[in-house]
């Protein structure tokens, strides 16, 4: 009877290791999948970023007004050009003006 | 060389008669080409012919139904690129849906006659009530061009004090053509605002009914709004050449500065 105690105690205990190893070892591979994901943009899978600052250069660049003109300036070529195809268009709609011919079968 | 002999052979009366016919094939082409394209052939209907009228009428709403369908897309896209606004691109949807609207109500007017003098009245009111090619479209059309307009020289005045920031720290040897550059820029933008305004004012005017009131006042209204549009985008362009001018010598960057001056 007290030989089938212990059996049953230590099948216990080896259960109760194993449990532990199993817990430890998800708590390790969740842990590597958290950091990972800290580490990655949401919409680009698989594409790391990282939180370290870009080069000194490039901030400075990026902030300066000579930087924000720049940008203005590619802008404003898009937006001009935009309004040509926009004219073109409007020419397009102002010849075609003459199918209005009141015509009556 | 046989076609020369040939000629050579033939008799001058004949001569004579091609020659009229190909004048003749040549004036049919230049009637052509002025002619409205989409009635090339025009169907003639029999005096009760009811069904033909409405056929013609049909088709001419559906070409106009098209038309106002494509405009709207392209205020759409201009939205989408983010040269107008959700709110200019409005008042041209709103346009459109009503016209759109108003047109599908004739159709089923005139889908539903069973006189041909009816239908024919019915046909008519496509071009007078509606006047889709020679007003709404031309005119939605130059609103989306403004509409652009008013943005970029809103986009560029406000600029302003950036580039008296950045002219006022460049190195001195700059400053003169910067300065130069900086006031053909704000001259233009002062000329461009006010072709923008008087073009802006005269859209209202453009109506079916003004249209066919007078004609002939409506034409040089017309004639006056498309020269402000023009205008004032020929302005713009300067003042957006003389941005890019000024925006190369500003770069920051180890290059040595563009030798630009005002093309105006």
């Amino acid at each position: 009877m007290n030989r089938g105690n212990r059996d049953a105690s230590r099948q216990k205990n080896a259960l109760r290791a194993a449990l532990v190893l199993l817990l430890l070892t998800a708590l390790v591979v969740f842990a590597g999948c958290g950091l990972r994901n800290h580490n990655t943009t949401s919409g680009q899978p698989g594409q790391q970023t990282t939180s370290q600052p870009t080069s000194a250069g490039q901030n400075t660049g990026s902030n300066s007004a000579a930087q924000q003109i720049q940008d203005a300036d590619q802008q404003v070529q898009d937006a001009m050009q935009s309004a040509d195809n926009a004219q073109n268009d409007a020419n397009n709609a102002n010849t075609q003006a003459g199918q209005e011919n009141d015509i009556v079968p | 060389m046989r076609f020369i002999t040939l000629l050579h052979s033939a008799p001058r009366r004949l001569i004579a008669l091609g020659m009229a016919a190909s004048i003749a094939l040549g004036g049919a082409g230049a009637a052509t080409a002025l002619a409205a394209p989409a009635h090339s052939a025009l169907p003639t209907c029999a005096r009760t012919d009811v069904k033909c009228v409405i056929a013609f009428g049909d088709q001419r709403i559906d070409e106009r139904t098209a038309a106002l369908t494509k405009l709207n897309d392209k205020a759409s896209a201009q939205v989408a690129a983010g040269h107008i606004t959700s709110s200019q691109a409005s008042a041209i949807q709103a346009d459109v849906t009503s016209n759109q609207s108003g047109l599908t109500a004739l159709k089923s007017k005139l889908d539903a006659e069973t006189d041909a003098t009816a239908a024919r009245q019915d046909v008519k009111d496509i071009y007078t009530q509606f006047r889709i090619f020679a007003v709404v479209l031309p005119r939605d059309y130059h609103e989306i061009v403004l509409d652009i307009m008013t943005n970029v020289q809103a986009k560029l005045v406000g600029l302003e004090p950036k580039l008296q920031q950045a002219i006022a720290s460049a190195p001195a040897d700059e400053q003169v053509q910067l300065n130069s550059l900086y006031s053909d820029f704000t001259a233009k933008l002062g000329a461009a605002s006010t072709q923008i305004t008087n073009a802006n004012g005269m859209v209202s005017y453009f109506t079916p009914s003004n249209f066919d009131n007078n004609q002939a006042t409506y034409r040089t209204n017309w004639l006056n709004f498309r020269s402000a549009v023009l205008a004032g985008r020929a302005d713009l362009r300067q003042a957006a050449s003389d941005l890019h001018q000024m925006a190369k010598i500003l770069k920051p960057s180890t290059t040595p500065a563009a030798t630009a001056t005002p093309t105006a």
